[in-house]
């Protein structure tokens, strides 16, 4: 019994969702039998189901039997119907990096700041536009959002933690 | 109730409601336009606008969206094959082929017309049914609301096709995700991992903006390119002749607005399934068309685009009655009547009836409102779609995460919404059902409150779930949802058989 290659992503996808909810049911433990009653159940009753998942992405008879039984497809005919999209792990990653930096910069510098730019570097270095169309779309942003939420909605947007700590 | 409509009539006659209307409308159309993002997306983002209105002016603007999204969608779908949203892909077998014979203004005026009729008739049958809903909320107790839940959400489940395994699993997942936090019932908080920003739980509506907008736009990052590759010119004429077709077709429109209400109401089924469903239908109910099915038939357009815009209706009696929500969209929507202190079920429908009726008048006008701005701008609607992802991924990202801010101005939501991207990411990366996952979140602590009342009620003895006679169909309906796809497999393979051997 093995895991085809191009269905290992899938399983560890599932691994990790495994590994989530022995966590659930063992952290589960420390409450009061009324507090934690429902949550045990539900954990429980996960664990068969996420095994079950594993099991259906193997080249076995049961895996077989398991896809069949809840998708009405062999393994083969999901894979066929799966979504083709290439996803390389590296785009992934980049993309992932953008997401980060630009949440670690509002946390730092706040929105105002960081909207600009992450919308410019973003239009130029990933969109390949040139310098004016980046820059128009970075000020068109920050001014909707300016707009929009500190004057018509009028909230305070943060500031950034830097700003806090100089009071 | 006439008074509630009234009152419904009243909160949207001001110059104010109607610009919220506009604004809903015109947003909803844009974003079901647009391939890829759609209404679920458009109203987790526009949450954040609704915190300081009141409950019916959020309605009114939530209202708008939902009605146009679909209308939207299909502009993408007739010009250039791609629909905006799931369930205008049926509207691409003959409303393509249409655009290709130079038809595409014929079928866009027969499309929207048929979708503000079918959003009108779901509306109409929402009001319909109302009473008949208050009488039957009434029949709820708390064993029969847990039952119903778990209902709910094995249903919409079973309703992601092929993935039911994948569903059952989000659906947990989305229950644990709900747990988190302070337990009113025992004052304890739960799950929390000594994280101050967990205390209260998981933050509904920046969860749901990472789940369904960000994630989105993560998604588009790493697919790249643009939303439509096709660059050819768009045109437009004939729409008036498109309009007639509908009124000509009015059996077909009726048919088909009948199987979006009645498919909408069922949990999780949508419109997808409803204008498939519409459209298979209409090509069996008329075996010797004069154009064939796929090939240009403007029958072919108007039932898919009646059922799924009058699925809005159908999807909204269960997210009222019961707060179990009909569609991604609703549940997103459910959030943002939990926000303004509504509680679905008896008392919506007993003390806050106009607000129940301020959705109603606002779905109704928006479809019509939205059918009007597509007869009118179709080809510049169409140009939206090829709008490069690199201009929509940074300001929709950042814009939903100010919004992510905005509500409680605490720092930990925008984290909350990162992460929930993530979650989002990996669940479309790895074709897990998102909206099992909502409406699980959202469950979440109602049907853990009806489970420890029914164990109160019945002194901690099980047996209550099974004695009582709703809450035991309520089982069987969840036992008999769970094994549909067992059955459907078993009758295609019976008929496969069938086939087989008369060959």
């Amino acid at each position: 019994m093995r895991i085809p290659e191009h269905r290992r992503p899938s399983a560890l996808y599932i691994l990790i969702i495994l590994a989530i909810v022995v966590l659930f049911i063992a952290t589960s433990y420390q409450y009061k039998l009324t507090d934690r009653m429902f949550p045990l159940m539900v954990g429980y009753f996960a664990l068969p189901l996420l095994i079950m998942d594993l099991l259906a992405l193997t080249d076995s008879k049961i895996g077989e039997k398991i896809s069949i039984f809840f998708s009405a497809k062999t393994p083969e005919k999901v894979d066929e119907d799966a979504d083709t999209t290439v996803r390389s792990l590296k785009q992934e990653l980049m993309i992932f990096m953008w997401m980060g930096i630009l949440v670690l910069g509002i946390y730092l510098i706040g929105f105002l700041p960081c909207t600009p730019v992450f919308v410019y570097c973003w239009m130029k270095y990933r969109g390949g536009y040139s310098i004016r169309e980046s820059a128009y779309l970075s000020i068109g942003t920050i001014v909707f959002v300016y707009v929009l939420f500190e004057i018509i909605l009028q909230y305070e947007l943060y500031p950034g933690i830097f700003l806090y700590w100089y009071g | 109730m006439f008074d509630a409509l009234l009152e419904g009539i009243v909160n949207l006659g001001s110059i104010h409601s109607l610009l919220l209307l506009a604004a809903g409308s015109v947003v909803g159309l844009l974003f079901g336009a647009i391939p890829g993002l759609g209404g679920t997306t458009a109203v987790a983002l526009l949450i954040p606008l609704t915190f300081g209105m009141e409950p019916w002016q959020a309605i009114i603007l939530m209202g708008g969206v939902m009605a146009a999204t679909s209308t939207g969608g299909s502009v993408s779908a007739i010009l250039l094959n791609t629909p905006g949203i799931a369930p205008n892909a049926a509207t691409t077998f003959d409303g393509y082929p249409l655009a290709q014979q130079g038809k595409a203004g014929m079928a866009i005026g027969a499309a929207a017309t048929a979708s503000a009729l079918g959003g009108v008739i779901g509306v109409v049958s929402l009001v319909a049914v109302i009473p008949i809903m208050k009488a039957i909320v009434l029949l709820f107790t708390p064993p029969e609301f847990f039952m119903l839940a778990i209902f709910g959400m094995c249903a919409i489940a079973v309703s992601s096709g092929d993935r039911l395994l994948q569903g059952l699993i989000t659906a947990i997942i989305g229950l644990m995700v709900g747990f988190v936090g302070y337990y009113d019932v025992t004052s304890t908080v739960r799950f929390d991992f000594g994280i101050p920003l967990l205390e209260d739980g998981i933050k509904l509506v920046p969860a749901l903006i990472g789940l369904f907008a960000i994630s989105e736009m993560i998604n588009l990052a790493v697919k790249g390119g643009s939303i439509s590759q096709d660059t050819s010119d768009v045109e437009i004429s004939g729409v008036s002749a498109g309009v007639k077709e509908v009124f000509k077709n009015w059996s077909t429109m009726l048919v088909g607005s009948g199987y979006g209400t009645f498919i909408g109401a069922v949990p999780g089924v949508g419109g997808t399934v409803a204008a498939f469903l519409s459209y298979s239908t209409q090509a069996q109910r008329d075996p010797t068309p004069e154009i064939e099915y796929g090939k240009g038939n403007i029958k072919g357009v108007i039932a898919p685009e009646s059922a799924n815009n009058a699925k809005d209706g159908g999807s909204l009696i269960p997210t009222l009655a019961f707060g179990i929500p009909g569609s991604a969209e609703t549940a997103v929507f459910l959030g943002v009547l939990i926000l303004h202190g509504i509680e679905p079920g008896q008392k919506l429908l007993e003390d806050h009836q106009d607000l129940v009726f301020t959705l109603v008048v606002a779905l109704t006008v928006s479809a019509v409102f939205a059918t009007l701005i597509v007869l009118a701008l179709a080809k510049y609607m169409a140009l939206l779609t090829r709008i490069s992802v690199h201009m929509l991924i940074p300001t929709v990202t950042v814009v939903a995460l100010v919004g992510a801010f905005a509500l409680n101005t605490e720092i930990g939501d925008v984290v909350i919404a990162f992460i929930f991207a993530f979650i989002g990411y990996f669940m479309i990366r790895f074709n897990y059902p998102r909206v099992t996952f909502t409406i699980a979140i959202v469950l979440g602590s109602i049907t853990e409150l009806s489970f420890h009342q029914s164990m109160l009620i019945a002194d901690d003895q099980m047996s209550i779930f099974f004695t009582r006679g709703l809450s035991l169909t309520l089982l069987a309906l969840t036992i008999l949802s769970l094994a549909f796809p067992t059955f459907r497999r078993k009758m295609k393979e019976r008929k496969e058989a069938k086939l087989e051997a008369e060959q």
